[in-house]
């Protein structure tokens, strides 16, 4: 159960996907100008996350392990979350069309999303056993969500701030998600050495 | 079993079970879309111009099936369009008035040469940008002449020759785009069926300022406003046509009277 917690803290705080690992960008500064398209797009996120580790976990352990066929597992897994993000996106579109709407392009990229890969990739890299990796994908993803939160939000703020022509738009958002991988930087020391 | 056929199974059978997971999941989750939505859009002219008030062609479709209340005549598209949109949607023609009927002109007709140019300009190649230090030509109010609303036209109508805005009102979709575009708000929206000239010039300065800084500017001096039942009026030193019915002959007779030829017929400045 320890082991858990800790690794629930230190994928959403400590080794946070986007601001240590710089992984899934794209979608971060994409989907971060309203906070509602960020609601939405982290939980898509957080699930395909978790149902990907899980599923990937069950393939690799079982299947690739078993057969000795390991070198597969990026093709496997890259297959495992395509698949994922088509359901997620039937889902959302028959349930959710405004979501599907103000989503738009970037619900098909999750596919391509290095956060998604990276993170099955890790959890096979540190040798997870399966509920230890459904909980690291599940916070992987509360990770991604909390900063694509964090950061929809300052940006709404900001639109409202009188800001020097040179800096509006890309400029000042590269700034901030800099600023805020600074400060993420200060969780390092939160679980000690 | 070798690595090759096993990796090869074991690929195949995990693809094919996503896969027909997936062709499952598609056929239940399927979202029926109205068949009228695509209809329309076959119909409209898929220019996105915008002129409906909607953001494109497919915000329309999907807001008028949604509620025929928001059924606007399609500008670009013309009667036909209109017509076919109705038709799709079981709704009947209002009176007529509201289709392709007007055009854009734009009220500097003043070419290079005719309005004054006394400085040198080597900044960016567009109006907007020149408008940002007083223009490249001297008149404040003329047609500064890179052709910004030439680019944003979509209906190709607009043409720059000599600094003068040519516009085919045969093209002329009355989308608004060069209205919003141009930097000294030189364009008009005028109805075709009543309006046979147009003021080319929009410097509301007195006539001798205006006559520094250009040669085919509106001097004030009122004779179009003097023709009898004249639809000319003078107002900020501007001669001003209202567009009345039957008053064609009326404005001819104004434009011939114009000593500065600011007055444009609308049918000889097509391209």
């Amino acid at each position: 159960m320890e082991n858990l917690i800790l690794i629930f803290i230190s994928a959403i705080l400590l080794n946070n996907i986007v601001l240590s690992y710089f992984l899934g960008i794209c979608p971060f500064l994409g989907v971060s100008g309203k906070l509602e398209s960020a609601l939405g797009m982290g939980m898509a996120v957080t699930f395909v996350m978790t149902l990907a580790t899980s599923i990937s976990w069950l393939i690799y352990h079982e299947i690739l392990l078993r057969f000795q066929i390991e070198f597969l597992q990026y093709v496997v897994f890259i297959l495992v979350i395509a698949s994922l993000v088509q359901i997620v996106e039937m889902f959302i579109r028959k349930f959710s069309p405004p979501l599907y709407q103000s989503l738009g392009i970037y619900l098909p990229l999750i596919t391509s999303n290095c956060a998604i890969l990276g993170i099955v990739l890790f959890m096979v890299a540190k040798h997870y056993r399966f509920h230890e990796a459904v909980t690291y994908g599940f916070s992987g993803g509360l990770g991604f969500f909390l900063v694509l939160l964090i950061m929809a939000g300052i940006r709404e703020e900001l639109a409202y701030a009188d800001v020097p022509q040179v800096f509006r738009g890309a400029p000042l958002t590269l700034i901030t998600a800099g600023l805020l991988a600074l400060i993420f930087m200060g969780f390092q020391g939160l679980l000690g050495t | 079993m070798n690595t090759i056929t096993l990796s090869v199974l074991v690929m195949g059978i995990t693809g094919a079970a996503f896969g027909l997971l997936l062709s499952f999941l598609n056929k239940r989750l399927a979202v029926r879309e109205d068949p009228r939505v695509k209809q329309i859009l076959e119909t409209l002219p898929g220019l996105n111009c915008g002129a409906c008030g909607f953001s494109g062609c497919r915000a329309y479709a999907e807001a008028v099936v949604q509620k025929p209340e928001n059924f606007r005549a399609c500008l670009p598209g013309g009667e036909k369009t209109n017509n076919g949109v109705r038709r799709i949607l079981g709704i009947r023609a209002p009176s007529a008035g509201n289709e392709k009927n007007t055009t854009a002109v734009c009220a500097c007709g003043a070419e290079y040469g005719e309005k004054l140019r006394s400085t040198d300009y080597c900044g960016p190649r567009n109006c907007a940008a020149a408008a940002l230090i007083r223009g490249y030509v001297d008149c404040q109010s003329g047609c500064i002449g890179f052709g910004d609303c030439v680019e944003v036209c979509p209906a190709d109508a607009l043409t720059l020759r000599n600094g003068k805005i040519h516009v085919n009102h045969q093209r002329c979709i009355s989308c608004g785009n060069c209205l919003r575009t141009c930097p000294r708000n030189l364009f008009r929206i005028v109805p075709l069926n009543h309006a046979v000239c147009y003021v080319g010039c929009n410097n509301r300065e007195s006539g001798p300022d205006t006559r520094k800084v250009c040669t085919r500017g509106c001097i004030a001096c009122g004779l179009c406003a003097r023709v009898p039942d004249s639809p000319y009026s003078l107002k900020e030193n501007l001669s001003n046509l209202k567009y009345a019915p039957d008053s064609a002959s009326a404005q001819y007779a104004g434009k011939e009277k114009c000593p500065t030829k600011c007055i444009w017929t609308i049918s000889t400045d097509q391209t």
